[in-house]
This record gives C-alpha cells, sequence and structure tokens, in this order.
C-alpha cells in the first residue's frame, strides 16, 4: 500500500464517495441487511419459542415483561439456566454472523472496487479468516492496554471508588482512552487491510494487516473518517436508549412501533457501516492508482 | 495548544482524584454534652454489670492502655465459684483463634492485613486485693477466660473485680480496629459473661468468639475517662459529662452510659459532625453523624435515615430512651469497621454515588435499628442471631417502605422498581436452606447464615404480618417488645407474645413452629385447567320397564348450541414444608372473578366447580400474602396463553444480539 497521492479524497470526499456508492448499491445493501436480519430473527423465535413454552401458561411472566421488576425476577428466578442457554445461543449466533461477515465483507469490498460480489467474496474468505484471526493480537494488546488503564484508574480501595461517580466511572474511562484509540486504529487498520486484500489481490494477511496499520497512520483522514463512523454508530445508539428508556410501548400497536424503531436504528447503523466501508475503498483505489502521466 | 491539552487533562484527572484531608491540628475541646445518660428518671434494667474504666489510646501504636473494675450483681440461685470472661479481642491474636479458622481472615468482604494482630493482654485481675490471673485459664481459645474466684459470691451478692489490660488493635476488616487515623475500639475490654437461670438450672453464657457469632452481655451502667490525643474527634457510647486538658498534646474525656451492655469508641483527627434532632416519646433525641470531609454529601441521608428509624421503631415499638445517637461513617478503606451496632453509638456505611438505590440509606436505618433488637431487646445473638438480626431486618422494612413507597424502597430507576420486602423476597430460596432459623450462629451449613438469619426471617415475619394483618402483628410486635426490653429474650417470649398478642382462631404455634424451627417454605403450585360443558350422565339408569339409556345418541340434539353450565377442574399442590392458608382467585371468561380460600394442608386439594362460564385463569395467593413462596411463577395458570409476553421480551432480546452482530461483523 502506498503513501497517499495527491488527489485522494478528504473525509467529506470519502463520507460522500461512501454514500454515493451505498446508493448505487442499494439493492445490495439491503440484502446484506436482510442477511443480517434473518440471523437475528432466527434469535427471535428461538427466545419466543422457549418462553412461551416456559411462561405461556404463566400471568407472572407478562407482568414482568410489562415492567413488574420482581415478577421479572421471580419469573425468571427458577430459569436461568434456560436464560444462560438462551444468552449462550445468541453470542453463538453472533459469532455464526462474524464468519458470515468475513464473506460478505469481501463481496461488499470488491462490489465497491468493481469486482463482482461473489468473486470478492469467495476469493477473499479465506485471506480474510486468517486476517480475522492474526488481527486478534493486536485486539488482545489494545485489551491489555486498557485493562492496564483501567486498573491505574482503579488503584486503591473499590469502596472509596463508590462514593463518587467520578472515580468510579469518569477517571476509569479517562484512563481507559489510550486503550480505547489503539483500539479505534486497530479496527481501522483492519478495514484497510480488508480492503487491500481485495483491491491489491494480495494474499499474505500478515503483510496486508501491517499494510493496513501502515495506511492509517500515513493516511490520517482514514482514521478521522473511521472516527466519524464510530461516534456516528454511538450517537444514533445512544439516542435510541433516550428516546425508549422507560417508555413501556404498551400494547401491540406499542410493540410494533418499538421494533419498528429498532430495525430503523440498526438499519442506519448498517448504512454508515456500508458507506463506511465505500468511502474506504475509494480511498485505497485512489491511493493505490497510477500517477497521472503528465500531459505533454 | 499542547499546553492547553495538559492543562485540560489534568484539571480533568485532579478533579477525578481521591479527596485529600487536610492536615492534622488539635481539635477544638469538646463540651460536656450537659444532658443525662437517660431519657426517663429511673432504671430501665436490673443493671447487672457496671463498669469503670480509665484508658489512655495510644493512636500511633493504635494500643489503648486500661484500668477496669467490674462491679456484677449475682442475681442466680447458686453460689458462683468462678466467672467467664469475654476477651474477644484475641481473636484477630494469631491463626489459631476459632473466629481466625473459620474466617479464614476474611469478614464480609474485606480481608485481614497479613501484618497486623489483634490481642488484649491482661496481667492483672484482682478481687478484693487477691491477685486470680495466674488461676485464670482460656476457654476453646483465647477469646474466653475461666476465672475462679477468690471466694465463692452468694446470689444476691455483688462481686467486684480490678483489672489492668492493654489493647492492642488489628487494622480493621472485622468491626473493630484502625486504618490510617480512624480509629473504631470496640469489644475492646474484659467483660464478663450472662448468668442465666433456665428451668431452675444457672447457666453461664460465655461463647468461644466466632465467625458469625456476635454478642451477649448483661446491662449496666459504664463510667469511662478516655485519654486520647487533642488532634482527635471523639465519640462514644452515652454522653460526655466532661472533658479537660490532660497536658502533652492529650485530654482526658469522661463518659458515662446508664442501661446500655457495650461500649465502644471512635477516634479520628478528620472526622466532622453533622447533627439533628429526632423525637422521642420520652423526649429530643440528639442525632449526629460522624464523617469525613469526602464523604460529607452522604452525612444528610444517614441524619435523615437514623431520625425516621429513632421516630418510627419509638412508635411501633418502645421509645427510645438514651438523648444521643451517634453515626458513624467510616473512611471507605476502613469500611471493615462499617455496618455495626453498638448502644447509642453505630457504624454505617452504603456510600455508593448511584440514583436509584437507597443502600445508603439502609444501612443506617439497619444499624440504628439495632437499638431496640439487641440495644434494648438484649438477646443472645449466638444462641439466636435472628432475634436480633433477622426481626430487624423486617423491622426496617417499615421504615423503608414508609419512606420511599413499599413498591420503591429498595431500586427505584426509570427503568426498573423494588420494594424492600420483593427485594428479599425474591433473593431468599427457602428450599435451599438447610439449616431453621432458630439455629445457632456458628451452626449453620456453609454460607448460609446470612441469607437463613437475615433475609429468611424478615419474609417469614412478613408472611406473618400478612397473615394475621397489619394492625394485629404490629400490637403483637409491640407487646413483644414493651415485655422484653432491658431483658434476654429469647425464642419462647416471641413466640409467647405474637400467639397472645395475635390470638383469634388460627393456629399461630404450627405457624411459628415451622417456620422458624423447621427448614424450607411455602411452594404452591397450580395445575393446568380442564374445562368442559356439563352435560347429562351418560350410562344406563333404573330397572325393569323404567330401565333407560342415555348416550349421544339420545343427548345429542340437547348439547347442541352455547353450554348452560360448564365444569372446571383444576387442582392445588402444596410442595413445601411450611403449610399455610391461602387465598385463590378464579378468573371466568364472561368477566366474573372468585376467590375461595384452601387451608393449605393435606399436600393438594382437587377444586370442581361448575358455573355458566369457562374458567380461564387460577391465580393463588393473588395479593401477594405469603412472600415465603418459593416459587412464585407456578402460582398461577392461565388457560389464555399469553404468547405476546414472550413475543415482546424474544424482540428486545433480538435487538440486543442484532446490536452484538453489528458489533463483531458487517
Amino acid at each position: 500500500m502506498s503513501a497517499p497521492r495527491q488527489g485522494t479524497p478528504g473525509v467529506l470526499g470519502m463520507i460522500v464517495a461512501g454514500v454515493q456508492g451505498t446508493a448505487r448499491q442499494r439493492r445490495l445493501a439491503v440484502a446484506l441487511y436482510l442477511v443480517q436480519l434473518f440471523v437475528s430473527l432466527l434469535f427471535l423465535v428461538i427466545v419466543e419459542r422457549a418462553l412461551a413454552s416456559t411462561f405461556g401458561h404463566r400471568p407472572l411472566f407478562a407482568h414482568g415483561v410489562a415492567g413488574n421488576t420482581e415478577a421479572l425476577l421471580l419469573s425468571f428466578g427458577p430459569h436461568m439456566a434456560m436464560t444462560h442457554t438462551l444468552a449462550i445461543t445468541g453470542m453463538g449466533l453472533a459469532f455464526g454472523y462474524l464468519v458470515l461477515s468475513l464473506f460478505l465483507t469481501g463481496g461488499l469490498v470488491g462490489v465497491f472496487a468493481g469486482r463482482s460480489f461473489g468473486d470478492a467474496a469467495l476469493r477473499g474468505f479465506l485471506p480474510y479468516l486468517r486476517l480475522w484471526l492474526w488481527s486478534l493480537i493486536p485486539y488482545a494488546v489494545c485489551a491489555a492496554v486498557m485493562g492496564i488503564g483501567m486498573k491505574l484508574a482503579g488503584g486503591g480501595d473499590i469502596f472509596e471508588r463508590l462514593i463518587s461517580l467520578k472515580l468510579l466511572l469518569v477517571r476509569p474511562l479517562l484512563f481507559a482512552v489510550p486503550g480505547l484509540v489503539l483500539l479505534a486504529i486497530t479496527m481501522c487498520a483492519v478495514d484497510y487491510a480488508r480492503a487491500e486484500l481485495i483491491v491489491g489481490e494480495r494474499r499474505g494477511a500478515i503483510r496486508a494487516l501491517l499494510g493496513g496499520f501502515r495506511f492509517v497512520v500515513r493516511n490520517p483522514n482514514s482514521l478521522a473518517h473511521y472516527g466519524l463512523y464510530l461516534l456516528f454508530w454511538m450517537a444514533v445508539s445512544v439516542l435510541y436508549v433516550m428516546a425508549t428508556f422507560g417508555h413501556p410501548f404498551a400494547g401491540v400497536g406499542g410493540a410494533w412501533a418499538l421494533f419498528a424503531l429498532r430495525q430503523l436504528v440498526s438499519l442506519v447503523r448498517f448504512g454508515a457501516r456500508v458507506a463506511t466501508t465505500g468511502g474506504q475503498v475509494a480511498l485505497v483505489l485512489q491511493a493505490s492508482a497510477p500517477p497521472p502521466v503528465p500531459s505533454p | 495548544m499542547p499546553r492547553i491539552l495538559i492543562l485540560s487533562c489534568a484539571t480533568l484527572l485532579g478533579a477525578c482524584s481521591v479527596p485529600g484531608n487536610p492536615p492534622i491540628g488539635p481539635q477544638p475541646m469538646p463540651v460536656a454534652d450537659g444532658r443525662p445518660a437517660l431519657l426517663v428518671d429511673h432504671p430501665l434494667s436490673e443493671r447487672i454489670a457496671s463498669y469503670r474504666i480509665q484508658a489512655r489510646l495510644d493512636a500511633k501504636a493504635h494500643e489503648v492502655t486500661a484500668t477496669e473494675t467490674l462491679t456484677w450483681k449475682h442475681n442466680g440461685t447458686q453460689p458462683v465459684e468462678a466467672v467467664p470472661l469475654h476477651l474477644y479481642l484475641n481473636a484477630f491474636k494469631n491463626e489459631t483463634s476459632v473466629f481466625m479458622k473459620e474466617s479464614h481472615g476474611a469478614h464480609r468482604m474485606f480481608a485481614r492485613n497479613e501484618d497486623s494482630w489483634g490481642w488484649i493482654d491482661v496481667p492483672s485481675i484482682q478481687m478484693e486485693g487477691q491477685e486470680l490471673r495466674p488461676k485464670a485459664s482460656y476457654g476453646e481459645d483465647e477469646t474466653t477466660l475461666m476465672l475462679p474466684l477468690a471466694h465463692p459470691v452468694a446470689p444476691g451478692e455483688t462481686l467486684t473485680l480490678s483489672f489492668s489490660f492493654t489493647s492492642h488493635l488489628p487494622e480493621v476488616f472485622a468491626r473493630t480496629g484502625y486504618k490510617g487515623d480512624f480509629h473504631l475500639i470496640g469489644q475492646w475490654f474484659p467483660k464478663i459473661g450472662v448468668l442465666t437461670v433456665e428451668d431452675g438450672a444457672q447457666k453461664w453464657h460465655c461463647d468461644t468468639f466466632h465467625l458469625n457469632s456476635e454478642f451477649f452481655a448483661d446491662f449496666g451502667t459504664y463510667d469511662v475517662e478516655l485519654t486520647v490525643p487533642e488532634t482527635h474527634v471523639v465519640a462514644a457510647t452515652g454522653v460526655l459529662t466532661a472533658a479537660t486538658d490532660a497536658g502533652a498534646g492529650q485530654r482526658k474525656l469522661t463518659y458515662h452510659a446508664e442501661d446500655v451492655h457495650d461500649f465502644v469508641i471512635m477516634a479520628d483527627p478528620f472526622m466532622r459532625v453533622a447533627r439533628t434532632t429526632a423525637r422521642s416519646p420520652y423526649g429530643p433525641v440528639e442525632v449526629r453523624v460522624y464523617h469525613r470531609p469526602a464523604q460529607a454529601e452522604y452525612a444528610a441521608r444517614h441524619l435523615e435515615a437514623a431520625r425516621r428509624t429513632i421516630e418510627l421503631f419509638s412508635d411501633r415499638f418502645v421509645p427510645y430512651p438514651w438523648p444521643i445517637m451517634s453515626v458513624i461513617d467510616p473512611p471507605p478503606d476502613a469500611l471493615g469497621a462499617g455496618g455495626m451496632e453498638y448502644p447509642t453509638l453505630v457504624t454505617t456505611g452504603g456510600d455508593i454515588d448511584a440514583t436509584g438505590q437507597y443502600t445508603t440509606e439502609f444501612v443506617t436505618v439497619h444499624e440504628v435499628g439495632h437499638n431496640w433488637f439487641q440495644g434494648m431487646l438484649a438477646s443472645n445473638e449466638v444462641d439466636e442471631a435472628f432475634l436480633d438480626e433477622g426481626i430487624n431486618e423486617y423491622a426496617d422494612g417499615i421504615v423503608m417502605d414508609d419512606w420511599f413507597g413499599p413498591d420503591r424502597s429498595a431500586i427505584d430507576t426509570r427503568a426498573a422498581q423494588l420494594g424492600y420486602y420483593q427485594m428479599r423476597r425474591a433473593t431468599t430460596e427457602a428450599e435451599g436452606l438447610v439449616s431453621p432459623i432458630a439455629t445457632r450462629s456458628y451452626e449453620f451449613a456453609p454460607d448460609q447464615y446470612s441469607e437463613t438469619t437475615y433475609s429468611k426471617t424478615a419474609v417469614v415475619m412478613k408472611t406473618l404480618e400478612n397473615l394475621a394483618g397489619r394492625d394485629r402483628f404490629f400490637a403483637a410486635m409491640k407487646l413483644y417488645t414493651q415485655r422484653a426490653a432491658f431483658h434476654h429474650p429469647t425464642r419462647a417470649d416471641l413466640f409467647a407474645a405474637l400467639k397472645e398478642g395475635l390470638g383469634g382462631g388460627e393456629d399461630w404455634s404450627s405457624y411459628l413452629d415451622q417456620m422458624f424451627l423447621g427448614t424450607g417454605g411455602v411452594d404452591f403450585r397450580v395445575s393446568a385447567i380442564e374445562t368442559k360443558p356439563v352435560r347429562p350422565p351418560r350410562g344406563v339408569f333404573g330397572e325393569g320397564s323404567a330401565k333407560k339409556t342415555v348416550d349421544d345418541k339420545t343427548e345429542g340434539d340437547k348439547d347442541q348450541g352455547e353450554p348452560k353450565q360448564w365444569r372446571s377442574r383444576f387442582s392445588v399442590l402444596s410442595r413445601g414444608k411450611v403449610r399455610v392458608p391461602v387465598e385463590l382467585e378464579l378468573r371466568f371468561a364472561d368477566g366474573s372473578v372468585e376467590h375461595v380460600t384452601w387451608d393449605g394442608r393435606g399436600g393438594a386439594k382437587p377444586f370442581e366447580l361448575d358455573r355458566p362460564s369457562q374458567l380461564r385463569t387460577v391465580v393463588v395467593d393473588p395479593k401477594e400474602k405469603v412472600p415465603l413462596e418459593n416459587e412464585v411463577l407456578e402460582n398461577s395458570w392461565s388457560e389464555d396463553a399469553r404468547t405476546g409476553a414472550a413475543w415482546r421480551a424474544a424482540a428486545r432480546a433480538s435487538f440486543w444480539q442484532q446490536t452484538l452482530e453489528q458489533m463483531v461483523g458487517l
């Protein structure tokens, strides 16, 4: 991967390129979202069946879901094993989606780079898998840096920190910032490594990963662009929590409205992810394009 | 720019650092309280064991050097030739003490400093000038000492013993000790056991100090002269009667207490005091909260909790009889001293900066409440811990519910609310507790002492209150507390007062025995409902020419159309070891509701009802009168399967699972 060339898009240019690319590939984006939705709906059905068979004839559970905390505790109390099983199932499905995402992301990057989805997805899957495995090392480093920061922040007695929210939460968060920044850089570098594996047709996952780090260091715009995506993702999530926290969304109409709102939130976040990938591919394409030949 | 950034970060980190304490300097000379030790003008107890102590605190060495004169009235039936003494502080002397062996050097959430030990040296014990110490012998460990007397003491006579001793405090992890400059000096002096007469026989109670056992002592008066550094703020049991300069940077503080059974001291150079007044029927009570500057914002909450407890408990039970209540909020690193009760002085804790929970208030309510349940009703905490911890835990809920409301007195956030008793119900699994509530504190199954003694007792008491009715139960509890105050009540006293106070036709003896002396809890389960139309019985009826066959062929037409009657069948099982009467709510398809009562005996009860409408839902204990119930989920059955709730819960889980997918994948 080369250093930025003159004429590579800035952050705004990357956003525009990503949005335009997503608009052009909207049917593909919707199809990919439906894949994600399918996995989560599969989990929904599994959970519903488990809950209905356990609690369907027990009015206490309905009181709990309607907001009665005690009823909820008393309902789940004797069925913690089922709760744990469902949680593990949810995480298992998420892991399955992660593996599937390696395939889907390869295809998406390929499409943004002007290739066919299937070809790029198939050719990219194994390199992406290797890249994911190698990326666990820098992720572990990020976790260690975060852990060290929070340990430094949490020095002393837990009860000293409990008396003040500043000491309990703000301070550890401040001390976790280096680790979080490192994590964002790593995630961004992995994204560019993926793009390079498809665009540059490289097959070496380690070289691609190192190249990804080199690229984001040499292209500050790539980091700013990715940082904006993360901020947007978090902002949408926080807005959702603020809009729904403590509101009952009662009745069948309320339940459907909540479902629709959740899907809107998920769709917006997913759209941002796709557009970000589009912007990243545009930057990589520009950066790896041959220098323009001066006209005679 | 970088400079601004560095300054901003430094400011932010500075704001998030632990606030420090001001430099140590002399405190203003304390002013005597100027109030009598009791709000009434007559003794409230027999004053069996009284103490005069002259003590000096070496705050740097964390050591108290003292002399003590014990005056003990023999109220038994036989001459006494030896007396047992508590030397509690020796629990922290080495790893061979019973306390250390049982605790492995940890108490609640706090672990021992490996380099710190605590002990009490008692080189001299004299009776009428005669040295007795060489004849004394330790019990199971060095936390008790049996002292043969110079001569027997006859019933009605008074024994006077003179001690000299040194108490070396451990770094605090279990109630008593120091941490930095903070000192909580408890269980620090030689204390005589309690002599009772049971079934005509005289018996000493002076148990080895165990991990889960607390204390038991006779009431008396305490006169304590305490020499402390002038740099330290001091709080202690009773009232301060004099404060004088003792020279060399020392002060002599004189305390007097009446009708108490323990004496504790707090000394710390950084404490500030917040004050309010509570009203007891005997007169105003000055409530003080001692706190470090960093914990100032919690002081008002502790004050209010203490005030409410004093006023409500004085009204519900017996009036608070002392003029002062001191609440010590230990510094966070000395929280091992927190959450402990002494007469007129308690230590609190629970300073948590989070909205929607009342841990801060609850800890103070609980500890102040102990001034009734053990402070005044001085039950044996070793043998029957539920009489103070459990009954107090139940009574605390009265204050918390009155203050915050019964549905949000434990958790009160926008997303979730939970009442005090609801919380205890949800966290008590009575069926899994293998020891009865009435078990010696050191004989519980591992890790079951707290849940059984505190939570289950509170749930049992709430169940009894619900079964009896609030007013009747409060009246019975008032009878118990009035009879037992300033005595040593046992469970027999509690049961007798409850049975007498509750009266009525219910079998209270059976309930009390099941709940306190047995194990397990209540466990109802309602079966599925079978409903079908009522139709004429089929078969052959009559004889001879009157013989008639009734079958679907002859009756089929009549069965057409909407049935006039429906027969509904269901069963209720009582699977728990505790059997109590219970109400059932029956809801029919036409919206009608019926209530029936089952006495809960016999293990199972089949129900068969003929009604014009189908029975759709059965709810056992609809008013939730029996919080001792284990699996409330099975208390109800509805034929109308409510899948809506399952869909709603599943949709929520699915959204967060999808969020996880977005975090790890595309």
